[in-house]
């Protein structure tokens, strides 16, 4: 009796951990919990970029010690999302926590009019799902304000776009805007509804003092679920996590929330049409190679939210 | 009558010793001690320093053996990257130079990587490519000098230098200067443009710069191609600098029209060759 009793705890622990190892994904076509450190000549958990565009395993031109990939834009890309370097995973991702400590070149008085993004993201288009896109995106012209929101689309024609997005001045705390936008109706912007707080929360903003994504590094990062949707960043001296949105909503039409597995990305490329808001003239293609840092790339995804959500819809 | 005699004897001889008093000799001032005068050394005739042997630095790595890099504060100093992957062409390692928008400017006032120890007669050369700042910042106050220079207490100032204008990418520049051991005294700066070819563009590619040093004679020149042949494009034969200098590289900008962006200059290899004498 008295050594059944010791066993106890034994055969618990080992009841927990079967229960934890069903809840891990096992499926190939997804990528694992990783953090890419961007240490080697190559990235181990990204493809798609090569000299001389991306540079692996280099030391930072701005941080002592930190080894960086260097990702620079080539005055002669062509306009248009993805036309610069850009590197992704090469296996899919889903729901879970996306993390990446990030640098953008400072080129405020070198070409304040340039128009280029930074962006990190997930993308990816599945017919029968849509679109499943999650931004977060710098106009250099201007790097004390991030975009950050969603793309979806029709399930059959990505084409047929649906946006939720909002756009901050965190060096001030000011909430440009918080809107939405779809096919349905020809792509006209909407406010949410004032008193929906799914939709608007956090309605304010704390200001990072001095927050110019130029000037250093910051860790940016997004929990991505099947109803919810937060953007955040650490507070560069407290490692406080900031929410910039917290997204719940719904919309007329569509819900915001990406459902469908996608791709993680980031990439550096030339807009001709999309000018930061500051700063309507900054449209100039790029007039030097521009280096862009980043410090790593973290994803931990949520296993059980996934496995489930793949026999949900028989994926 | 005798004591009259005696009285007068006594008189004269009391009035004799009143006004003539007995001479004293004059004291002799001592001889004065003159210290001896301090033993100048010599005027060195020749630098007393190391020479250095005959190198070619190919930045393949982090540290370099042969140059020292200059740093007001290391720690935030983010102008060097030796062993950094050539941003232009694949599979090269390089030393890689940025400027510095807040450098303070002038040729002390940015990147400066200098020779360990002194060079003398010889032949100098590096692979190099130029920013391409012509279309961000056509007006760029920013200039590299490849240059051999020293400036000593004793023997003066002397500088010959290849220099590019970044912004001018057409172009080069020879200038040489020299200046008596006098700090005050000017310079003496004769600075010639120097244009290689009509194609010439320093930003386009890696071109080989070189540098002869003979006793007579300050020869510069260019390869353009992969081929050994050279390409003179100046030569100086007055009043030659004789004792070692120094190789250096600078990368800096005036500050009246500084550079607005770090932009990046690559150097591939830096060789020197000492000649026999």
């Amino acid at each position: 009796m008295k050594k059944s009793i010791l066993l106890l705890p034994f055969i618990a622990l080992c009841l927990a951990s079967v229960a934890a190892s069903a809840q891990t994904d096992t499926d190939s076509r997804f990528m694992r919990p990783f953090k890419e450190e961007f240490n080697a000549s190559s990235p181990q958990f990204f493809s798609g970029g090569t000299a001389p565009r991306i540079f692996c395993g280099v030391p930072s031109f701005s941080e002592k010690g930190t080894e960086v990939m260097l990702m620079r834009i080539n005055p002669s890309d062509p306009a248009g999302a993805g036309r610069g370097p850009e590197i992704a995973t090469p296996k899919s991702t889903h729901f879970g926590t996306y993390s990446a400590r990030i640098r953008v070149p400072d080129v405020k008085k070198a070409q304040p009019n340039v128009g280029a993004v930074v962006g990190y993201f997930t993308y990816r288009y599945t017919r029968g799902f849509g679109l499943s896109e999650i931004d977060f995106e710098w106009l250099i012209a201007d790097p004390r304000l991030i975009y950050i929101g969603t793309w979806t689309s029709d399930p059959n024609n990505v084409n047929n776009l649906q946006r939720v997005g909002r756009t901050i001045n965190l060096a001030t705390g000011q909430i440009l805007y918080t809107n939405y936008r779809s096919y349905h109706d020809g792509n006209r912007n909407h406010n949410f509804d004032s008193s929906d707080d799914a939709a608007l929360s956090p309605r304010t903003i704390a200001p990072v003092d001095g927050y110019d994504a130029s000037k250093c590094f910051y860790v940016y990062g997004f929990d991505w679920y099947p109803d919810r949707l937060t953007w955040w960043i650490e507070h560069p001296e407290t490692q406080e996590k900031i929410i910039l949105w917290d997204y719940q909503g719904t919309t007329p039409h569509f819900s915001g929330i990406p459902q469908p597995p996608t791709t993680y990305l980031l990439n550096f490329w030339h807009t001709k049409d999309w000018s930061v808001d500051t700063n309507p003239r900054s449209t100039e293609a790029p007039k030097y190679p521009y280096g862009l840092e980043i410090d790593w790339m973290k994803y931990e995804p949520y296993d059980a939210i996934n496995i489930e959500w793949r026999e949900n819809n028989n994926w | 009558m005798e004591r009259y005699l005696l009285l007068i004897l006594v008189y004269f001889l009391c009035a004799f010793s009143c006004t003539r008093p007995v001479p004293v000799p004059e004291p002799v001032p001592p001889e004065p001690v003159i210290p001896p005068e301090p033993v100048e050394p010599p005027e060195p005739s020749h630098k007393e320093v190391n020479l250095m042997s005959a190198f070619t630095e190919d930045f393949s790595s982090r540290e370099t053996e042969n140059f020292s890099f200059y740093s007001v504060v290391p720690e935030k100093d983010f102008h060097y990257y030796s062993g950094f992957p050539s941003l232009t062409e694949t599979g090269k390692t390089i030393l890689l130079l940025r400027a510095n928008p807040a450098d303070d400017g002038g040729d002390n006032g940015g990147a400066i990587i200098s020779t360990r120890d002194y060079v003398h007669y010889g032949s100098y050369s590096a692979r190099i490519r130029m920013p391409d700042v012509g279309a961000v910042q056509p007006k760029a106050a920013l200039f590299a000098d490849f240059s051999l220079r020293d400036d000593d207490p004793v023997f003066g100032f002397d500088e010959f230098t290849l220099e590019f204008r970044v912004a001018d990418k057409n172009n080069l520049y020879s200038r040489v200067s020299r200046r008596g051991p006098d700090a005050g005294e000017n310079p003496s700066v004769q600075e010639s443009v120097l244009t290689p070819s009509s194609s010439f563009n320093a930003a386009s590619k890696f071109y080989v710069y070189g540098m002869d040093w003979t006793q007579d004679k300050v020869t510069w020149w260019l390869q353009t191609s992969s081929s050994s042949e050279k390409t003179i494009l100046y030569e100086w034969t007055e009043n030659i600098p004789s004792e070692p200098l120094k190789l250096e590289f600078r990368l800096y900008h005036d500050k009246a029209n500084p550079a607005l962006y770090p932009y990046e200059l690559e150097i591939d290899w830096i060789k020197y060759t000492p000649s026999a004498i």
